[in-house]
C-alpha cells in the first residue's frame, strides 16, 4: 500500500493506482476531457493537472501513479489557473457554437433551432410549449415582435433566413385553438407574489413566476390586462389574439385584479401582503432602488426580457438555484462568410431544402430549412461544463484568426463535426477495443491532427459495433446522433 | 508506374507482415513507387497485419511519405538554421518561381521536379543548400538556380556511379591520397573529384592508391584532398574542382608513361602563353596545416568521439582494429568469459567506469549515462534493447551525421559495450532517412562486423549474443524523443508517452529499452579504452569530456568540431570560428537550436557545460552553434525556431499542440508589422503554460528560443510592436532605398526579381517601393553600398 497526502488528507492507496483515483477516493472532483474509465490513457488534454508540492511541478492525474509520500494539491489558486489556460487553448481552436446565432439574439433567450425542430419533427405542441416556456407571449410577438432573430440566421447568408417569428406565432396559434393552456396548472407550491403592470413585462414576470409555482397577482389600473399592448392597432395586433393569449394565463391560474390603481400606500400594502414583488409599471417604479422593477420597453421582446430577469431574481430571493441562466459558457463560430456557407450547409439539412422554394405557410417545410447552427450536446459537453465552471475567458488569445469552418461529416444519423472535436482520441480507443474495421485514426500531426475515417469508408460502417459508445464517450458535442435532443429529455 | 500488387507482395516477403514492420514497408513502397499509391495501401492492409488505421496515421504523420505523385527529380531546399540565416526563404521562392509552380503545387507542370523543404540536410557549412535527388549544390545563390538546374539535368543524363564500398588498398608505404567522403565534401564536388583524380593517376601510371576518408571536420573548406607521400610533408588542398586535380597531382607525382609526359609538358607550355592573375595555379587551393588559420582552427579541438578525423576510412574494419578499435569491447569481453560464476561483476566494472567518467548523455538533456544503464541493468526481462538514437533532427545540427559517416565502427563498438553492461541482446540504429549516406555506412559496417564475428550469437565464443539492425525514420523531428522513437520502432505513429516508465524500465514492445545519443555511444570506447579519468581530466566538474558542434551561419571557418567542455562560447567563434564573417560584429551565437536558446554577444564568456547554458536559458541540445551577427533579427529568429516547433509538434497535448500555433501567430504578426501592446505579455504566458504543462521534452523545451530572446533582445520585441525592425530584416517592416552615392552600374535593376528597379545606365537608380518584394538582392550586389535599407 502507498500512504500518500491529497490536499493534506492522508490516503493508503494500493500500488498502480493513479493520483485521479487516488484522488476521487478523498472526494476531491479532478476534471477530465480525454480520460474514461476502462479505457487506456490519453494523457492529451491536460486538464486533469495537479501540483505535486514537494517538486512544484504540475502532472496530469490521470496517467501519474501515487508514490509514496507524494503530497498532492488538487484545487489550489495554480491548479486552477493552469486548468482555466489549458480549456482556454482548448476553446481556441473549438470551431463550433454552443448556441446559434438566433437564440443569442432573442432577447426572451428562445430555444429557436429546438423549437424549429420540434415543428419539422411534426411535435407541434412541444414547439408551443418551448416557444411559450421562453417566450411567454409566443403569440403576441409572434405578430409583433421586431425579430431581431432572423437577423443572425446562417441561412440568410445562403438564401433567406428561417421565418423564425412565422413559426411560434402559426405554432402558438395551432395549439391555442385546440388547447386551453401551453402548461397543464399545477398547484401553488410557494406564496404569493404580487405584479403591478400588466404591460409585455408585467406579464412576463408573472407568467414566469406561475410556471416556478408561485401564486400569482397582477395587478392592473385599466379594465383589461395588456397594457401598452393595447395600443397597437388592430392590423398590427388584432384583440382577439391578445385576449387568447391572456385567456391562457388566466387558464393557468394567474389571478388578475383590473380597475385596480396602485399609488404609494398601496404599494406599502402589497410589500405586506405578499412575499415578493414586482413593479412593472414606469411612473411607479422609476428611480426606486428598493423596488424589484421591470420596464417596458420600446420592443416588447426586451420587455418580455426585463419581465423575466425580474422573476429570476424573485426565484434568487427564495433561494431556488435550479434558475435557468444563461450563465453557461457559449464557443461562438463567429461571422460565416458566402464562400464558407456551402461547405458549412452541407449534412447540416437535407439537399431538398438546400434551395428556399416554399412559402413559410407550410411550417414544417420551413421548419426543415434550419441548419441546426446549435450544439448536439449543449449539456452534456464537458468542455463547455468546465469553461463554465473554471470561468474560461472567451477571447483569451485574440487576435488569433478563426479557425477554418468546419463541414459536417454525416451517415446516417451518425454526425462528426470536426470542429468541435478536441482530439482526446477515446472515440479511437473505443473503436479499437470492439474491433470496429477500420475504425477511426489520427490522421496529420501537430496542429493538422485530425479524428478521420481511415481511407474515407462511411462513418456508420467504420464504427457499425461501436458508435453508440463512441459518442457517449465522447466528451464535447464533435460525435453524436443527429435525432438525439439533449434539451428535451 | 502503374500498381504491381506482385512487388507489394515482395516487399512483404523481405520485410514481414507484423504491425511493426509498417514503417519499412512504406519506405520500401515509395523507394519503389517515389510516393505510395492508393492501391498499393489498401493491399497492404489487406494482405498484413498492418490494419487501415494504422496505416492512414502513419502515413500521414511522417512528411517523408507521400501520397500524391512526384515529378522525376525531388529539389529539397534545405531551412535549417544556419541555410535560414544565409536566405534559404528567398532561394526556395526562386526554385519556384524558376520551377513556375502553380500556386498549392509543388510539382511543375511537366512534372520534372518537385519541391520542397527540409528541416535540415545537415550540410551547414554549405548553406544555403540544396539537395536534388542524391546531389546537394551548396552555396547556392537565388540567381543561380537556372544554373544549377541545368548543371543537375547534364549530370543526370549520365550520373556517376558512387562508390559505396570502397576496398582498403592502403599499406602505409608509398603513400596515399586522402580525399573527404563525408556528405559536406559530396557536397561540394568531392565524388567528381575522386573520378577525375582516379582517371588523372591511370593516365599517370601511378600506383598510389586513393583512400576515401571520414569527415575532416573543415567543412568551410570543401572538397579536401590530401597528398601524403614516405618522407614528404602532407598536402592538403581545399575547394578542388575535379577540372583542377589534373594539376595538383602534377605537382606531386611524377608521370609514369613518356606519352602523357609529353603532353604535360606542352600543355605547361601552352597554359604558360595564356597565363593571367584571373587563372587559379594549383598552389592557390593549398591549405597550410601548420598555417595560422588552420592551425587557429584545429588548436584548442580536442578529438575523442571524432578520434582520427580526416584519416580513418570509415569502413576499413582492419584499420579501425589496427588503431585500436574494438579493443575496449574485447577486453569487456574477455572479462565477461573470465567471469565463471557469472555473477555480474563485469557488467558492474563496466557501469562504474562510465559513471567514473562523468560521461553525461550528448542528446541534449545531459541525464547521467551510467545511471541510465543501471536502471536498465536492474530491470528484469527476458529481452532488452539498446537504440543508437541517431534522429538528429535540429535544424542547424550535423554531427551525428558526421560520427555515423565516418565512425559507424565506433559507434557499434559502443553499443555493443552498453548491450554487455545491461544485458542487451537486440540493437537498433535509429537514423534520419534525410541521411542516406549514414544509412548505407552503418548497414555497410554492421555487414562487416557480423562477417568478423563482432556481430552475431555468442560473440567470440562468448556468452554474450547481439544482433544490431538499422531503422530509418521518416521525416519527424518529434522522434528524436526516446518514447516517440520506440512508437515509430513498434510502426505506430511517432507521438511520445508520458514518463515514467521510462523506456529503461518499459520501452520496446514493453521490454528495457536503453536509449543513448550517437556521440554518447561514440565516445564509450574511447573511456573504456583510456580509462575514466582520462576522460574526466576534460571538461568542467559537472560536464566531463568533449562535445562535438556544428559551428556554422556567420562565421569565417564553419565545421565540425571537438572541443573540451568548459570552453567559453567566445572562445569557440574567435579562435577556432576565425570571428563572425564579413567583419560584422557578433550578436548571438545560438545554441541547442529549437530547444535552446541565444547567448548574446555580451555573454561570451559563458562557458559550454550543461549548466552555465541552462542557466543562460540555453541548453546543450544536441550541439547546433549558429553564430548570428548584427544583421540578424531576433524576433525572426525567434519566429523561425516556432515555426519548426510548432511544424514539428506531434499534436497529442494540449499546451504543445494549440500553444505552440498561438504563440506563432503572435510572432508571425510581430514579423508582419502586426504586433499589438500586450503580444509580450501573452507571450510570457503561453510559454509558462508550455513549459509547465506538455507533455513531453519538445513542448517544453520549445519556448526556450522565446524566452531567451526576450530575456536579452526585449527591446527588439518592443521595436517590431512599435513597427519597426531594428536589424532591417522582416520585410513588413523595412524599405529599401538607393542615395546619391550610385554610379549607375545597372548591376541591382540587373537582380532584382520584381522589376522594381529600372535600368538607368550612369544614372542614380531607383527602387519602386510598391513592386519591391524585400529580397535584398540589390543591398548584396551593389558596388559601392549606396542601396540602404531603413
Amino acid at each position: 500500500m502507498i500512504h500518500m497526502q491529497i490536499n493534506g488528507q492522508s490516503v493508503e492507496v494500493p500500488e498502480g493506482t493513479t493520483l485521479l483515483q487516488a484522488a476521487q477516493k478523498t472526494g476531491a472532483h479532478i476534471p477530465t476531457l480525454c480520460h474514461a474509465p476502462g479505457l487506456p490513457a490519453q494523457t492529451s488534454c491536460m486538464v486533469c493537472v495537479v501540483e505535486e508540492r514537494r517538486t512544484g511541478r504540475l502532472v496530469p492525474s490521470c496517467s501519474v501513479l501515487a508514490e509514496e509520500g507524494q503530497d498532492i494539491w488538487t484545487h489550489t489558486k495554480e491548479v486552477h489557473e493552469a486548468r482555466r489556460r489549458i480549456l482556454e487553448l482548448l476553446l481556441s481552436e473549438h470551431a463550433g457554437d454552443c448556441e446559434a446565432p438566433c437564440r443569442r439574439l432573442c432577447p426572451a433567450g428562445l430555444n429557436i433551432p429546438l423549437m424549429l425542430r420540434c415543428i419539422a419533427r411534426g411535435e407541434d405542441a412541444e414547439a408551443a410549449r418551448i416557444a411559450a416556456a421562453d417566450l411567454t407571449l409566443p403569440l403576441v410577438l409572434g405578430w409583433v415582435c421586431h425579430h431581431p432573430c432572423e437577423a443572425g440566421c446562417r441561412r440568410k447568408v445562403h438564401d433567406s433566413s428561417v421565418a423564425i417569428r412565422e413559426m411560434h406565432r402559426q405554432a402558438a396559434d395551432h395549439f391555442l385553438q385546440k388547447e386551453e393552456s401551453y402548461f397543464s396548472v399545477t398547484a401553488s407550491q410557494f406564496p404569493g407574489v404580487a405584479v403591478v403592470g400588466s404591460g409585455p413585462a408585467g406579464l412576463a414576470a408573472a407568467w414566469t413566476l406561475n410556471q416556478w409555482g408561485f401564486d400569482v397577482h397582477v395587478f392592473e389600473k385599466e379594465a383589461r390586462p395588456g397594457g401598452m399592448l393595447r395600443a397597437y392597432s388592430e392590423e398590427e395586433l388584432p384583440g382577439h389574439v391578445l385576449d387568447r393569449e391572456l385567456a391562457a394565463y388566466t387558464r393557468a391560474g394567474i389571478h388578475f385584479h383590473c380597475n385596480t390603481h396602485v399609488d404609494h400606500d398601496r404599494l406599502q400594502a402589497l410589500r405586506r401582503d405578499y412575499k415578493a414583488l414586482v413593479v412593472a409599471c414606469r411612473e411607479l417604479g422609476e428611480g426606486r432602488n428598493d423596488l424589484l422593477c421591470a420596464f417596458d420597453e420600446k420592443y416588447p421582446v426586451r420587455s418580455v426580457r426585463s419581465g423575466k430577469e425580474a422573476a429570476f431574481q424573485v426565484l434568487k430571493d427564495f433561494n431556488r438555484d435550479e434558475i435557468p441562466g444563461d450563465s453557461a459558457y457559449d464557443s461562438r463560430l463567429g461571422r460565416i462568410t458566402k464562400e464558407d456557407i456551402e461547405h458549412y450547409m452541407e449534412n447540416r439539412v437535407s439537399p431538398e431544402v438546400m434551395e428556399r422554394g416554399r412559402t413559410p405557410d407550410d411550417a414544417k417545410a420551413e421548419a426543415e430549412r434550419c441548419l441546426h447552427c446549435d450544439c448536439h450536446a449543449p449539456l452534456s459537453c464537458k468542455l463547455r461544463h468546465y469553461a463554465t465552471e473554471y470561468e474560461a475567458r472567451p477571447q483569451a488569445w485574440r487576435g488569433t484568426a478563426r479557425p477554418p469552418v468546419p463541414g459536417l461529416a454525416k451517415d446516417g444519423t451518425l454526425l462528426f463535426d470536426a470542429g468541435k472535436c478536441i482530439k482526446c482520441g477515446l472515440c479511437i480507443e473505443v473503436a479499437k477495443s470492439h474491433g470496429d474495421l477500420p475504425g477511426l485514426s489520427f490522421t496529420g500531426r501537430g496542429f493538422d491532427t485530425r479524428v478521420t475515417v481511415p481511407f474515407d469508408a462511411p462513418l456508420l460502417k467504420a464504427l457499425s459495433r461501436s458508435a453508440s459508445e463512441c459518442v457517449s464517450v465522447c466528451p464535447t458535442g464533435a460525435l453524436a446522433f443527429s435525432d438525439q435532443e439533449e434539451m428535451l429529455s | 508506374m502503374s500498381f504491381d500488387p506482385a512487388k507489394v507482395e515482395a516487399i512483404l516477403e523481405r520485410t514481414g507482415r507484423r504491425a511493426d514492420a509498417l514503417i519499412a514497408v512504406l519506405h520500401a513502397l515509395q523507394e519503389e513507387y517515389q510516393y505510395l499509391p492508393e492501391e498499393a495501401l489498401q493491399y497492404l492492409c489487406a494482405h498484413s497485419e498492418m490494419t487501415p488505421a494504422a496505416v492512414e496515421s502513419v502515413v500521414s504523420f511522417f512528411p517523408g511519405f507521400r501520397r500524391k505523385p512526384t515529378g522525376e527529380h525531388t529539389i529539397s531546399v534545405c531551412d535549417g538554421t544556419a541555410c535560414h540565416v544565409k536566405g534559404a526563404a528567398a532561394i526556395y521562392d526562386a526554385v519556384a518561381e524558376s520551377l513556375a509552380l502553380p500556386p498549392g503545387e509543388d510539382t511543375d507542370a511537366e512534372g520534372r521536379f518537385t519541391l520542397r523543404k527540409v528541416a535540415c540536410l545537415g550540410c551547414c557549412t554549405l548553406a544555403p543548400a540544396v539537395q536534388i535527388d542524391e546531389v546537394t549544390y551548396g552555396h547556392v545563390q537565388s540567381d543561380g538556380i537556372d544554373a544549377m538546374l541545368q548543371d543537375f539535368l547534364k549530370n543526370a543524363a549520365n550520373p556517376q556511379q558512387r562508390e559505396t564500398a570502397p576496398p582498403s588498398e592502403s599499406d602505409g608505404t608509398s603513400g596515399e591520397i586522402r580525399i573527404g567522403l563525408g556528405s559536406c565534401c559530396v557536397a561540394g564536388g568531392s565524388e567528381k573529384v575522386r573520378a577525375a583524380l582516379q582517371k588523372t593517376l591511370h593516365d599517370l601510371g601511378s600506383t598510389i592508391p586513393v583512400k576515401n576518408v571520414s569527415c575532416v571536420g573543415v567543412c568551410h573548406q570543401t572538397p579536401l584532398l590530401e597528398i601524403i607521400l614516405p618522407g614528404k610533408a602532407p598536402a592538403l588542398y581545399a575547394k578542388v574542382q575535379a577540372e583542377d586535380v589534373e594539376a595538383i597531382v602534377a605537382r606531386h607525382i611524377p608521370a609514369q608513361k613518356k606519352l602523357f609526359a609529353w603532353k604535360r609538358k606542352t600543355a605547361r607550355w601552352f597554359e604558360g602563353l595564356y597565363a593571367s592573375d584571373s587563372v587559379r595555379k594549383p598552389q592557390d587551393y593549398a591549405l597550410d596545416v601548420e598555417g595560422e588559420s588552420m592551425a587557429a582552427f584545429l588548436k584548442g579541438q580536442c578529438r575523442l568521439a571524432t578520434e582520427y578525423c580526416g584519416e580513418i576510412n570509415p569502413l576499413d574494419l582492419d584499420e579501425y582494429i589496427r588503431l585500436g578499435g574494438f579493443s575496449a569491447f574485447e577486453s569487456c569481453l574477455n572479462a565477461l568469459k573470465s567471469d565463471s560464476d557469472g555473477n555480474g561483476t563485469v557488467h558492474e566494472k563496466i557501469i562504474k567506469e562510465i559513471e567514473a567518467s562523468g560521461l553525461r548523455g550528448r542528446g541534449g538533456a545531459g541525464f547521467p549515462v551510467a545511471k541510465k544503464w543501471r536502471v536498465v541493468r536492474a530491470a528484469r526481462s527476458e529481452r532488452k534493447y539498446v537504440i543508437c538514437n541517431g534522429d538528429e533532427g535540429d535544424p542547424g545540427a550535423f554531427m551525428d551525421r558526421m560520427i555515423l559517416e565516418s565512425y559507424p565502427f565506433r559507434v557499434i563498438e559502443g553499443m555493443l559495450i552498453a548491450a554487455l553492461a545491461t544485458d542487451g541482446l537486440e540493437g537498433i540504429f535509429y537514423i534520419r532517412a534525410e541521411y542516406p549516406l549514414a544509412v548505407e555506412r552503418v548497414t555497410e559496417a554492421l555487414k562487416r562486423c557480423r562477417e568478423a564475428g563482432y556481430l552475431g550469437d555468442s560473440i567470440c565464443d562468448s556468452s554474450f549474443s547481439f544482433q544490431i539492425r538499422v531503422v530509418q525514420g521518416a521525416g519527424a523531428f518529434i522522434c528524436g524523443e526516446e518514447t516517440a522513437l520506440i512508437a515509430s520502432v513498434e510502426g505506430r505513429r511517432g507521438t511520445p508517452s508520458l514518463r515514467p516508465p521510462y523506456p529503461a524500465q518499459k520501452g520496446v514492445y514493453g521490454s528495457p529499452t536503453l536509449v543513448n545519443n550517437t556521440e554518447t555511444l561514440a565516445l564509450v570506447p574511447w573511456i573504456m579504452r583510456h580509462g575514466a579519468e582520462a576522460f574526466s581530466k576534460l571538461g568542467t566538474e559537472k560536464s566531463a569530456g568533449t562535445k562535438v558542434f556544428s559551428l556554422a551561419g556567420k562565421i569565417v571557418r564553419g565545421g565540425l568540431i571537438e572541443v573540451p567542455m568548459g570552453m567559453s562560447v567566445g572562445a569557440i567563434v574567435e579562435d577556432i570560428g576565425g570571428g563572425v564573417a564579413d567583419g560584422r560584429k557578433l550578436k548571438a551565437v545560438q545554441i541547442g537550436g529549437p530547444s535552446g536558446g541565444c547567448i548574446p554577444a555580451s555573454l561570451a564568456h559563458t562557458p559550454v557545460d550543461y549548466e552555465a547554458l541552462t542557466e543562460a536559458g540555453a541548453m546543450m541540445g544536441s550541439g547546433g552553434f549558429v553564430v548570428l551577427d548584427e544583421s540578424d533579427c531576433m524576433v525572426e529568429m525567434t519566429q523561425y525556431f516556432l515555426s519548426f516547433t510548432q511544424l514539428e509538434s506531434c499534436g497529442k497535448c494540449t499546451p504543445c499542440r494549440v500553444g505552440s500555433k498561438r504563440m506563432l501567430e503572435i510572432l508571425d504578426r510581430l514579423c508582419a508589422g502586426e504586433g499589438k501592446a500586450g503580444d509580450i505579455e501573452q507571450l510570457l504566458e503561453l510559454a509558462d503554460i508550455m513549459k509547465s504543462m506538455s507533455l513531453c521534452g519538445l513542448g517544453k523545451t520549445a519556448p526556450n528560443p522565446v524566452l531567451t530572446a526576450l530575456r536579452y533582445f526585449r527591446e527588439e520585441f518592443e521595436a517590431h510592436i512599435n513597427g519597426k525592425c531594428p536589424a532591417g530584416k522582416c520585410k513588413a517592416l523595412i524599405h529599401y532605398y538607393i542615395t546619391d552615392d550610385c554610379i549607375g552600374c545597372t548591376k541591382c535593376a540587373q537582380v532584382c526579381p520584381s522589376g522594381a528597379i529600372a535600368m538607368k545606365p550612369y544614372e542614380v537608380h531607383h527602387i519602386d517601393d510598391d513592386l519591391c518584394v524585400r529580397c535584398g538582392e540589390c543591398y548584396q550586389i551593389c558596388p559601392v553600398d549606396s542601396v540602404k535599407v531603413e
